[in-house]
């Protein structure tokens, strides 16, 4: 790993993402300039002058604010394991809402994370989920005739 | 029927994702069988209704059920972690009851006059109000204001994306056909606060959401004492500013939390569970909606938009509000006035019994109200456009605020400059354009002046309190580092 990526620290990569920020809120600005519609103003001077706030709070943080002495510490092992198993979980629910519906997406998703906080056996955790994905069906499609996804299998 | 609708509003309310606005139009078709009184006062409970329902998840679960409760997260939660969750829930009960109370009496007395005095503010106004709003966030920044300012940036820029104002072309969008309609604030809210708090209680293994015993389910004579000025300066600010068109609850609850914390003599509570911050910030809430009745009845202009959809709902039985409501159908108008009392009456008569059931949810274990709360977020996101982007955005921002509350980065100023940031623009583009790009119109108006000076001088004490608030937790803790809430406030 190259050594400046190396010294980096949390601070510095914010300054950065904050530095982008304001780059990409310029390069609008820029892009819209010529749509104005009135002399004074347009849809390009907000993003203008937030740009060079940006920009100018980033190099800030980067370069002049010195780091705090405190480091942030992640979780590791098992806790780090689980926060990311739901995560994942979370995004493989909402990538299954439209191809398998509401109904499925919310069992399976909901079962996975039952046994994923709290080690339940599988039987437990979906008897669970089975209880909750009814209530909410009860609750929002039933009761509030709000329309979900059913993707392919119709339900 | 105001009981039935501030039971329906209240239940939907509590659902994230939900608001105001959908509730409304969700439940407008139980209200079509009713003759036209009962279904506008029906209409009437379920707005109010789903204003308080909000705060219920705000305070047990950390999850706003609506923008204008996220300040009420900010210490309702904390006391649901010590316990105290059926206290807050019962001041966030009296705080909205006395501040609709209060609301009512205003709308009975002062309707017309109070709507006149608000036409008073037009675009440079706005602007300076929400400058105003702006110097919350140093109130708001937990210590480092060079972070607050950041996030504040932030927010702002996430709330460009979409279509501009002036011209109607897309901007921020890079092709994207999601962007078109821009970024929705109740996903990043849902994420930020709700999937994030999941996240950190998995981290620390917590066992419930209530990490002390739960204790009285009740407020106290202390804690009603406490909270009794905080409800009359919430109520004041919700009241007065919810006169203004596009002065909406999420703007005036920030507003009064941060007076509320400028007000007392030990601002270090707040963030930490002071009940306070639940009684301004509710109050405020539930006195803005009513006052939005006024501009409402009185001059025929929705202050919001879920008084937009009630607009809608009154047009549909043919009545018109405008300055002739209160000639032409003066029964109505005083029906729906004393609706709104009984309303407020009975939202704290079913509410406070229920108070102790609400509580027990934070005794159940966090193995299964983790996996309840991720799923309710996914569910909430989704329900809010009925599209799968926001659900994505919501867990992006989940991850985000999980991140930011590692690395101590506040959340509200975000929150606050993504409300703002729309209001803001507007109002400095209308008054530019019609000042012809001079940027002395701002100081030419009188209120506009008085906003910006009183911002001026809000801003200086915001600095001064928090550098008066650093310095006293040092000394209190004898730390170099000032203690932070769990989002910096």
């Amino acid at each position: 790993m190259p050594g400046f990526l190396k010294r980096m620290s949390g601070q510095h990569a914010a300054g950065f993402i904050f530095i982008l920020l304001g780059v990409l809120s310029l390069a609008e600005s820029f892009r819209l300039r010529p749509l104005r519609m009135r002399d004074a103003v347009g849809d390009d001077t907000f993003p203008l002058i937030l740009g060079v706030v940006l920009l100018s709070l980033g190099i800030l943080k980067t370069f002049v604010v010195k780091a705090p002495a405190k480091r942030v510490s992640f979780p590791r092992g098992k806790v780090a394991g689980k926060i990311l198993g739901s995560m994942a979980t979370l995004f493989a629910y909402w990538a299954c809402l439209a191809y398998l519906g509401y109904v499925v997406s919310t069992f399976l998703g909901s079962g996975v994370l039952f046994k994923l906080f709290g080690e339940y056996r599988w039987r437990t955790c979906l008897v669970a989920s089975t209880l909750l994905t009814t209530s909410l069906y009860i609750i929002f499609i039933r009761f509030l005739k709000m329309p979900f996804p059913i993707g392919i299998l119709g339900f | 029927m105001a009981l039935v609708g501030a039971l329906l509003g209240t239940i939907v309310g509590v659902l994230p994702g939900l608001g105001p606005t959908s509730a409304i139009a969700i439940l407008i078709p139980l209200t079509s069988v009713l003759p036209p009184t009962p279904a506008i006062i029906m209409m009437a409970g379920i707005f109010y209704g789903a204003m308080y329902g909000g705060s219920t998840t705000a305070i047990l679960l950390n999850i706003p059920g609506e923008v204008a409760s996220v300040p009420t997260c900010l210490d309702g939660y904390p006391l649901a972690q010590q316990g105290k969750g059926g206290p807050a829930l019962g001041i966030a009960a009296i705080g909205s009851f006395m501040a609709g109370t209060l609301g009512v009496v205003g709308l009975t007395f002062f309707a017309p006059f109070l709507a006149d005095q608000a036409l008073k503010f037009g675009p440079p106004e706005y602007f300076g109000l929400m400058i105003l709003a702006m110097t919350v966030m140093v109130g708001l920044s937990g210590g480092s204001l060079l972070k607050s300012l950041m996030m504040g940036c932030t927010g702002y820029f996430l709330s460009l994306a979409g279509i501009g104002p002036a011209s109607g072309f897309p901007r921020f969008n890079y092709g994207t056909v999601a962007l078109y309609g821009g970024v929705e604030l109740i996903s990043v809210v849902i994420g930020i606060f709700a999937i994030a708090e999941v996240l950190i209680g998995l981290e620390e293994s917590r066992t419930a959401v209530a990490m002390q015993k739960i204790g009285s389910v009740y407020p106290s004579l202390k804690d009603l004492k406490m909270s009794f000025r905080p409800m009359v300066r919430g109520t004041g600010v919700g009241f007065f500013l919810g006169l203004l068109p596009g002065c909406a609850p999420a703007v005036t609850t920030f507003l009064a939390y941060d007076l509320e914390k400028k007000a007392s003599l030990h601002p270090e509570r707040f963030g930490q569970g002071a009940m306070e911050g639940v009684a301004a910030p509710e109050s405020a809430n539930n006195a803005t909606s009513q006052a939005g009745f006024i501009p409402l009845m009185a001059l025929g202009i929705p202050a919001s938009p879920p008084l937009a959809v009630l607009l809608g709902g009154l047009m549909i039985y043919g009545l018109q509000p405008g300055p002739l409501l209160f000639k032409d159908h003066p029964s109505f108008v005083w029906a729906v006035i004393a609706s709104m009392f009984i309303g407020n009456a009975l939202l704290l008569v079913l509410n406070l019994p229920l108070v102790g059931l609400w509580a027990r949810l934070t005794a159940i274990p966090y193995a299964i109200m983790g996996p309840v709360i991720m799923v309710i977020c996914i569910v909430g996101a989704f329900t809010v456009n009925n599209n799968l982007n926001d659900v994505f955005v919501c867990l992006v921002f989940g991850i985000i605020g999980y991140l930011m509350r590692k690395y101590e980065w506040p959340a509200v100023p975000l929150i606050l400059c993504f409300i703002l940031g729309p209001l803001l623009e507007r109002g400095l583009i209308e008054s530019l354009a019609i000042s012809g790009g001079s940027v002395l119109i701002f100081f030419q108006r009188g209120i506009s002046l008085g906003l910006l000076i009183a911002a001026g001088i809000l801003l200086f004490l915001s600095i001064k309190l928090m550098k008066r608030t650093e310095r006293r937790v040092k000394e209190e803790e004898g730390s170099s580092v000032p203690q932070k809430g769990e989002f910096g406030s």
